[in-house]
């Protein structure tokens, strides 16, 4: 798939060490984008500039896009794939497990999110994409409140970050994925016979996606939220 | 902006509905683009054979057809087989009939705007479904529907939102139905779209103050709907199915 808008523009692509934001740098990578990846983890994706960076800490996550904005340029990309998934039975979940879950995929989105948009308001041109979840529609399948909670929060965030910055060229997009087969998400094989298309998604088949809509062929599409899900969930 | 896109589309062919109107056109050339032979469909009368004689790559088809003759369908994707293997349907053929006010809408303009944008859809997709089915291959359908499925617009709009609304959950049955023989079902929804559908009866003031709805403060212009159909129709979208692809510019939000 070859797409505009790519070439020698930087993307940031945070939880890219692994999965499905792997994969998207990957993509970028050969559409011609300079890219960097973080992650909580040390990483080392070829072909980019790998930076460890944990995204509920405001000052780690100002240091770690001041780090890439120095090293690559100004970012006009912005892929918010970091994220953890626990399975907990309601009563079970911890306020502290709760609010680790929050702290990662929601305010960690909101504090990397905060870092990079003045460079893109000030360039006039950017594309957010934040990784949402069929389980912030639906509260999930399995027991994952705090996921669901958090990814229902990415996803109204993702809509007012359109509305406030598409003045400036921006737009901003979330994914509703859901029965995608990575690493994070683990024992949902037995969901597969619910999914229309008998089988469970690729994380390519994610990045593809991200990488369309990041791409200048998207620019009219913003504050939307895409699913893909195999027909998991027709809403 | 070309589009390249070499995930299921090239050296298959690809049937458009609505192909010579403002919309059509862009996503025609798209698919051609993108190495696809193209099927263009458009009523009797319409410039269809000009705008396919201006493709590049090919061969393709000009069809002149009027929808509303479901025995028609059938041929249109045998014709497309007879091009090379058929691999999507993009749907955008509509009409839509501005009434001044709800108390002008006649049962005419009813039954039209249904006829056309919603009956044509269930047996066109049915029966792109079945050739695709016949042949073995996967494959995909692309519905036009309208940010109106969602809000049901207002006044003399009401019956053409209606009937966008019934593609819309159409959309939605075809593709849990049609995934067991591997084709995929979506939806385009745009909001504002800068063409002759959406400009005429549309006073300056009218178009002001629709625009001041829309975060990018601007109608889409054609080419920026033609990069969702053809993403949604290839193999780049082969875990998409079943969802309404929102391209308003920010107008709704859902």
């Amino acid at each position: 798939m070859q797409l505009d808008g790519f070439t020698d523009r930087v993307a940031i692509i945070t939880g890219g060490a692994g999965g499905i934001g792997r994969e998207v740098a990957e993509r970028m990578i050969a559409l011609g984008a300079r890219v960097a990846v973080t992650d909580a983890r040390e990483s080392d994706v070829p072909g980019c500039l790998n930076v460890q960076m944990d995204v509920t800490d405001e000052a780690n996550v100002r240091a770690g896009v001041s780090r890439i904005v120095s090293e690559l340029g100004a970012p006009a990309i912005l892929v918010q794939a970091a994220g953890i998934f626990r399975v907990e039975p309601f009563e079970e979940t911890s306020a502290a497990s709760w609010n680790l879950s929050i702290a990662v995929n929601l305010t960690g989105a909101f504090h990397v999110a905060q870092a990079v948009l003045p460079h893109m308001r000030e360039a006039g041109y950017g594309r957010v994409v934040a990784l949402g979840s069929s389980a912030g529609i639906t509260g999930g399948s399995k027991s994952t409140a705090a996921y669901g909670a958090s990814k229902a929060g990415v996803m109204a965030l993702t809509k007012a970050i359109a509305t406030e910055y598409a003045p400036y060229g921006i737009t901003s997009n979330a994914l509703a994925p859901s029965l995608i087969e990575t690493d994070m998400v683990a024992n949902i094989a037995e969901l597969v016979t619910r999914v229309p298309v008998g089988r469970l998604g690729q994380p390519g088949e994610v990045a593809d996606l991200i990488a369309f809509l990041c791409s200048e062929h998207a620019g009219f599409i913003t504050g939307a939220v895409v699913d893909i899900n195999g027909g998991f969930l027709i809403h | 902006m070309t589009w390249r896109n070499d995930a299921g589309l090239v050296g298959r062919s690809v049937v458009v509905t609505g192909a010579a109107g403002g919309i059509g056109r862009s996503v025609t050339r798209a698919f051609a683009e993108a190495g696809a032979h193209v099927v263009a469909v458009d009523l009797p009368g319409s410039p269809i054979a000009d705008v396919v004689a201006a493709l590049p790559g090919g061969p393709h088809l000009a069809l002149e057809a009027n929808l509303l003759d479901l025995t028609s369908h059938a041929s249109i994707f045998e014709r497309a087989n007879e091009l090379a293997p058929f691999a999507a349907l993009a749907h955008l053929a509509a009409v839509l009939r501005r009434a001044e006010s709800i108390d002008d809408i006649t049962e005419e303009d009813w039954d039209l705007q249904l006829d056309v944008n919603l009956k044509v859809t269930f047996f066109l997709g049915r029966s792109a479904n079945a050739a695709l089915r016949a042949a073995g291959t996967p494959g995909a359908i692309v519905n036009f529907t309208s940010q109106g499925w969602w809000t049901g617009g207002f006044g003399g709009s009401v019956v053409y939102n209606a009937s966008k609304g019934g593609v819309t959950t159409l959309t939605k049955g075809l593709a849990r139905s049609f995934a067991a023989n591997g084709v995929r079902v979506n939806a385009v929804a745009p909001g504002g779209v800068d063409t002759p559908m959406m400009n005429e009866g549309m006073s300056p003031e009218a178009l002001a103050s629709f625009l001041a709805m829309v975060p990018l403060g601007r109608l889409a212009q054609t080419d920026e709907l033609a990069g969702a159909v053809v993403f949604l129709a290839s193999d780049a979208a082969s875990f998409v199915t079943g969802s309404v692809m929102n391209v308003s510019g920010g107008q709704l939000m859902y």
